[in-house]
């Protein structure tokens, strides 16, 4: 093959700081790196966010284009991930602000979200109905309360952390994930879904 | 980014209804397996790389990929836009142009740096013999001393190897200049020369006379350069460029342009349909042997075995068969995509989209088991398209393969080039865990322990990290 040449040694992974040094100075190798790393936990994200939308991997190119153009000015303030983060949420935001015609659940979308999930075959159904239920319900959401529930809630984070990708404080953030919460209280009920 | 922990939320929260909601989304783990991965990074460097040409910054070389619908729509605006400028510039060109110029279009294309495209250097030392890309030559003339020549009253027929069929007439004569990756230049130093040329190699043709330079785009022309003449270029289908001294101007089908005569342009004459009549004889000619291993894409397919084309452009043929090809692969008809994958190559090899096609290729030989297929697709790949974002992917299959199916040490050679040449790749941890395997396997407990502290050490939650430091004790113990 082409380029395979015996090596004695495997090479060293190099840090996110040295992959955002070598984008900046040009290297088109340091950002696919930079990007095997990070798709997908940002795919996982971005699902996360918007559910079963087909249109996800569109959005996966408009955040790796953003991420690319925001790596020159990329100082080192935030970390890498906050900075991932950041522009994530704000493209899956732009789109739920956009998009917020009927939602609609993709049946072919949500068979792939159950099979990465690993499901077995009993739970399957179980999984598929959950899912089926969680994005009915924050779809219902305004995109402002169903982002901050799902970065505080679902991914973990502190509201202060969340209020830095969201560009507000964190008071902000808990009301919004409180109020956010109470909806889907409530929705979740009408739904049936809460015993 | 990290996992889900708790967080002050949760101490003010109270009760809540929104566990199910919470649970189901933590249980999320969406994948994104080898092709949409590639496919979003190829589209990723394919907006980036218009951007930046947009904005005239400096440029480092940068993969080719598959532009986005909206990347595409842009494209597509700017050719219109700039055709309507190319016109606009034709119908004005007497007025504009100084006279000296014996033709006079438009001006050489930019490239995406800004710069203006120089025409390629000609490699004088890379010229060959022209009967290694000739078959079934038809007219008694030999050629000698590698240059194709017909009899006066005679007309000489050849399938070209790289695509397509050749008539030359009217005491022609026609050589190989240069046989280069990305071209072949040949020199018409007299006659006529009528031309279809298919292109199946993705290497651009250029036809040099004692005073133009024709740039085959496709397909069928005829290039009269009879003595006491000027150039003429007549286009039957498809077009052309013509360069006269650093000028360029196109030719489009039914159109024709005598070099000299200020770039005013003709319908195509009498003679170039005659000219062109020359080709049908040569279409009856067995089928070319291509020039051994100087073309990637030559694979001799039996014309029954081709499937039908979708009409179109070049462009639109390939993603018309490639279209289809994927139908094939969803179908489970494995040997049916593989032929409408290589005819979508053949039809247009610079396609942006060929680099996943060949890729493609990759996986449906691997899933056969077909090591020397999977390997060679794997090359063919890496070879014509070495930043391809599905070139790491393409590699990894292939030493995969090796793996299950070669001699360990091969495995573990390509395993061994794969990580040195693609760190932090998506299959990092994979190759690593291979790499285990094989030392072990060999009983090397040095490079099995190497190998698994390695895969320790970058991927200390993989779904191998158990079993790493576990075969790397056995392989040592056991000695």
């Amino acid at each position: 093959m082409t380029g395979l040449r015996l090596s004695a040694t495997a090479p060293e992974e190099p840090s996110d700081e040295e992959l955002v040094r070598g984008c900046q100075s040009g290297s088109s190798r340091a950002f696919d790196a930079l990007y095997h790393r990070h798709v997908g936990r940002v795919y996982r994200l971005l699902t996360r966010l918007l559910g079963t939308t087909p249109e996800r991997d569109d959005l996966l190119q408009q955040i790796f284009v953003k991420v690319y153009r925001g790596l020159a000015g990329f100082r080192g303030d935030a970390s890498l991930s906050t900075f991932l983060y950041r522009i994530t949420v704000n493209i899956a935001w732009d789109y739920l602000d956009h998009k917020r015609r009927a939602p609609v659940i993709v049946e072919t979308e949500l068979e792939m979200l159950v099979d990465d999930a690993r499901a077995y075959d009993s739970d399957r159904t179980a999984l598929k109905a959950e899912l089926t239920l969680a994005f009915s319900a924050l779809d219902r959401l305004k995109p402002q309360k169903r982002v901050a529930f799902v970065l505080v809630a679902v991914e973990g984070l502190s509201l202060k952390e969340a209020a830095e990708i969201l560009g507000t404080n964190d008071q902000v953030v808990k009301q919004r994930v409180l109020s956010a919460r109470k909806e889907l209280k409530a929705t979740v009920k009408r739904m049936g879904g809460h015993r | 980014m990290k996992r889900p922990e708790p967080n002050d939320i949760d101490q003010f929260g109270g009760e809540s209804g929104d566990e199910k909601v919470v649970a189901a989304l933590r249980r999320l783990d969406p994948t994104l397996t080898d092709v949409p991965r590639a496919r979003v990074l190829a589209r990723v460097w394919g907006v980036v790389n218009e951007g930046d040409a947009l904005a005239e910054q400096p440029q480092v070389p940068r993969p080719s990929g598959v532009s986005s619908l909206a990347s595409r729509t842009r494209q597509a605006w700017g050719w219109t836009v700039g055709s309507a400028a190319a016109v606009a510039i034709l119908l004005s060109w007497p007025s504009r142009v100084p006279v000296d110029r014996p033709l006079a279009i438009e001006e050489p294309a930019p490239t995406r740096s800004g710069a203006t495209q120089e025409p390629p250097a000609i490699d004088s030392s890379a010229s060959e013999p022209i009967a290694l890309f000739l078959a079934g030559r038809s007219a008694t003339t030999a050629t000698a001393r590698g240059v194709l020549a017909s009899a006066p009253g005679g007309v000489q027929r050849a399938r070209f190897a790289l695509g397509g069929e050749l008539a030359l007439g009217d005491s022609g004569r026609l050589e190989v200049v240069a046989h280069e990756p990305k071209q072949v230049i040949l020199r018409l130093s007299q006659g006529r020369l009528a031309m279809h040329y298919e292109n199946r190699t993705g290497k651009t043709l250029v036809i040099e006379t004692n005073d133009a330079r024709v740039v085959v785009i496709g397909t069928t022309f005829v290039v009269d350069s009879s003595s006491g003449h000027s150039t003429r270029v007549s286009v039957i289908e498809g077009k052309v460029r013509v360069d006269v001294n650093g000028v360029g101007a196109r030719i489009d089908a039914g159109e024709s342009l005598v070099v000299g005569h200020r770039g005013r342009k003709a319908p195509v004459g009498a003679r170039a349909r005659e000219s062109f009549s020359w080709i049908e004889g040569a279409k009856a000619l067995p089928v070319a042997e291509r020039p051994a291993e100087r073309v990637p894409f030559a694979k001799a397919t039996s014309p029954s075995a081709v499937p039908e084309a979708p009409a179109g452009n070049p462009r639109e043929r390939f993603e018309g068969l490639y279209r289809r090809a994927e139908d094939a692969m969803k179908q489970k008809l494995p040997g049916e995509a593989r032929l409408l994958l290589n005819a979508a190559l053949a039809s247009d090899p610079t396609s942006p989209e060929a680099d996943a096609a060949l890729f493609d290729l990759v996986r449906l030989s691997a899933a056969s088991g077909d090591l020397e297929g999977t390997t060679r697709d794997a090359e063919r790949l890496v070879a014509d398209r070495p930043l391809s974002p599905f070139a790491a992917p393409a590699r990894f299959i292939a030493c995969r393969t090796s793996f299950e199916r070669a001699p360990p040490e091969t495995a573990r050679a390509c395993l061994r080039a794969y990580l040195r040449d693609h760190p932090g790749s998506a299959h990092d941890a994979d190759a690593l865990a291979l790499l285990v395997v094989i030392a072990s396997r060999l009983g090397d407990c040095s490079d099995a322990r190497k190998q698994a502290t390695l895969y320790l050490t970058r991927h200390p939650s993989g779904a191998f990290a158990a079993d790493a430091a576990r075969s790397a004790a056995a392989t040592c113990e056991s000695l």
